[in-house]
């Protein structure tokens, strides 16, 4: 089998232990014709994206299928609506990584956490970005010494309450601001209630790589290398969730989601299964929380909170710039957390 | 994937991005206000690509910062996109997204009573978006308002059943928030083949619309049109509509 250094991971390790992955077993003899074949791999890749971009409207020809279509269009909307929130977060982030010196956010937040988390709520809530730049600002930060609660809580905040979002889950549910303000409050509460339980599970640091704990790497790489990296790793497990949802999207008939419908808890998990399904960016989704009417008000709140936390877009995202071992406990934490504030708010203010 | 790859990777992502921005082309995808803020990425992408692919040479294979192999997937949508010719949302889409408009809720804000005076001025159809159109039919008062005016609609043909239906995406985002609007044109057996782009000049029918529509329900009630003049187009350079209306705003 692959041998892995002490710590090594390979969705977040870069170069070696990577590339061995799917290639077990591997010894030191076959390295040089794995590299080769890699080359190889890398030099068909550039030939055929040459060729499309020469000769696209002849391919064209060829594949007419409308469901083909309908899933490129999807993956292709998906990825390039994120690309300028993913570079907009990668140039703060490389900015970050080389300009601000180290622990220096971190000495900006109050001492004590029980005020650290909800201020980097706060904080989520005044930056207007969405879900796609705070994930590589957050790593950044955390691999800056700021302490990871409350990144995380940050992370959790700022595609769900800034001003943005708000100002369309107004337009979107004309003559109904409590949805604003139910939207508002149970975004800030899971997030700050995730970022608590972060600080009480013993040890959950532990589950960031060693990349972002030790603090050491990256000092020396320019601006450019780092921005490229970044953009390349977030980007890659971006597409695999844009694919996803875009297959979901073509082949699951709507109507068999939404014909769970009906009422209470059902109804709740139904609306959070969706927005995990549909991932839909938070700028967005309350026009479509908006026109689906067969659910209760509340049900569409749990679809609003869920949304730009955890759906299957931000899951790839996280698992590529936090790990594996992180993303297989914050998403399903963050969905947990976000559904019974989300349920509990919708009984009060809805 | 080593550095060069992914410097390449990157530089071909910002120029893809920063040329779709330039062409248009990205306005089958997303919000007309996004356009821009793609060419800035794009641009940015582009010399960040650059610099790092020129920085690069001679780089050894195996830098321990290169990224993962996974890297390699940004291209995919690039690849697929250009091989199968990714275009707007057409009648594919409608048959999946039609449950999801249930449109007295999509907002549209504009005052339609003085709109319909101005517009109709001298005699003239009246250019209305689909989105407008279906939320004033949704209600009797602003019905009556419409009643008799010649309504002059941009959209693609869809038939479901034997219903001919005139459609439009709504996006809020992206492609992929879009919903379908439609209204049934009657009598239109003989107009051209779902998907073709059309204008067409109609009026509301007078028939048992004039009934409250189960507004709120997941059931459809499409208005019905009579069809004055129908005239194939080319697909709009904006093929979608937007949820607040370009009148009012």
């Amino acid at each position: 089998m692959v041998v892995r250094a002490p710590g090594a991971y390979p969705w977040l390790t870069a170069g070696g232990a990577a590339q061995s992955v799917g290639f077990a077993p591997v010894t030191v003899a076959d390295q040089l014709p794995r590299d080769r074949n890699a080359r190889s791999w890398s030099k068909a890749i550039w030939l055929y994206l040459a060729l499309v971009l020469v000769y696209h409207r002849s391919f064209e020809w060829s594949f007419r299928s409308p469901a083909l279509q309908n899933w490129s269009t999807i993956l292709v909307s998906l990825t390039l609506q994120a690309v300028p929130f993913l570079v907009l977060g990668v140039v703060v982030s490389a900015a970050v990584s080389t300009l601000v010196p180290t622990a220096w956010i971190d000495k900006a937040l109050p001492r004590s956490d029980l005020l650290a988390i909800p201020v980097a709520g706060l904080a989520g809530g005044v930056l207007p970005g969405c879900e796609c730049s705070a994930a590589p600002v957050a790593a950044r930060m955390v691999s800056r010494g700021v302490r990871p609660a409350a990144v995380f809580t940050f992370l959790l905040a700022a595609p769900a309450i800034n001003p943005v979002v708000l100002v369309s889950t107004a337009v979107a549910f004309p003559g109904q601001p409590q949805v604003v303000l139910a939207r508002l409050v149970a975004s800030f509460m899971t997030a700050t209630i995730v970022g608590f339980v972060w600080l009480r599970v013993s040890r959950a640091d532990d589950r960031l790589p060693d990349r972002l704990r030790s603090q050491v790497d990256q000092h020396h790489h320019s601006f450019v290398t780092t921005a490229t990296h970044d953009f390349v790793q977030a980007g890659g497990f971006l597409v695999l969730g844009a694919a996803l949802v875009a297959t979901l999207q073509t082949v699951v008939e709507p109507s068999v989601l939404e014909s769970l419908g009906g009422t209470g808890v059902v109804a709740a998990l139904t609306m959070a299964a969706l927005a995990v399904v549909l991932s839909i960016c938070s700028e967005a989704d309350a026009f479509v929380a908006a026109g689906l009417t067969g659910f209760p008000l509340s049900a569409r709140l749990v679809f609003l909170v869920v949304g730009p936390m955890v759906d299957l877009k931000l899951i790839a995202l996280q698992t590529g710039i936090f790990g594996r071992r992180f993303s297989s406990v914050f998403a399903p934490l963050t969905f947990v957390v976000a559904v019974v504030v989300a349920s509990l708010v919708g009984l009060v203010l809805l | 994937m080593n550095r060069r790859d992914a410097a390449g990777v990157v530089l071909l992502c910002g120029v893809v991005a920063l040329a779709s921005s330039i062409s248009g082309a990205v306005l089958d995808f997303l919000r007309p206000s996004m356009r821009p803020w793609v060419g800035i990425a794009g641009a940015i992408l582009a010399s960040v690509g650059a610099v790092e692919l020129w920085r690069s040479r001679g780089a050894v294979a195996h830098d321990h910062h290169a990224p993962p192999r996974l890297g390699w997937l940004v291209v995919v949508p690039i690849a697929v996109g250009l091989t199968v010719g990714a275009g707007s949302l057409g009648v594919y889409a409608v048959g999946r997204n039609a449950t999801y408009a249930t449109l007295p809720e999509i907002p549209s804000g504009f005052d339609l009573e003085n709109y319909v005076r101005s517009a109709s001025y001298g005699g003239q159809p009246i250019e209305i978006t689909l989105v407008d159109l279906s939320v004033a039919a949704s209600a009797p008062d602003t019905r009556a308002l419409l009643r008799g005016h010649d309504l002059r609609l941009v959209g693609f043909l869809a038939r479901d059943g034997g219903e001919v239906r005139l459609s439009r995406f709504v996006i809020s985002c992206c492609a992929a928030d879009a919903i379908a609007v439609q209204v049934v044109l009657d009598g239109g057996a003989d107009l051209p083949a779902d998907g073709t782009w059309v204008e067409v000049v109609a009026s509301l029918a007078p028939d048992a619309a004039d009934e409250p529509t189960g507004g709120g329900s997941t059931d459809l009630a499409l208005p019905h049109l009579e069809i004055g003049s129908v005239r194939t187009i080319a697909e709009p350079r904006l093929p979608y509509e937007l949820p607040v209306s370009r009148i009012g705003g």
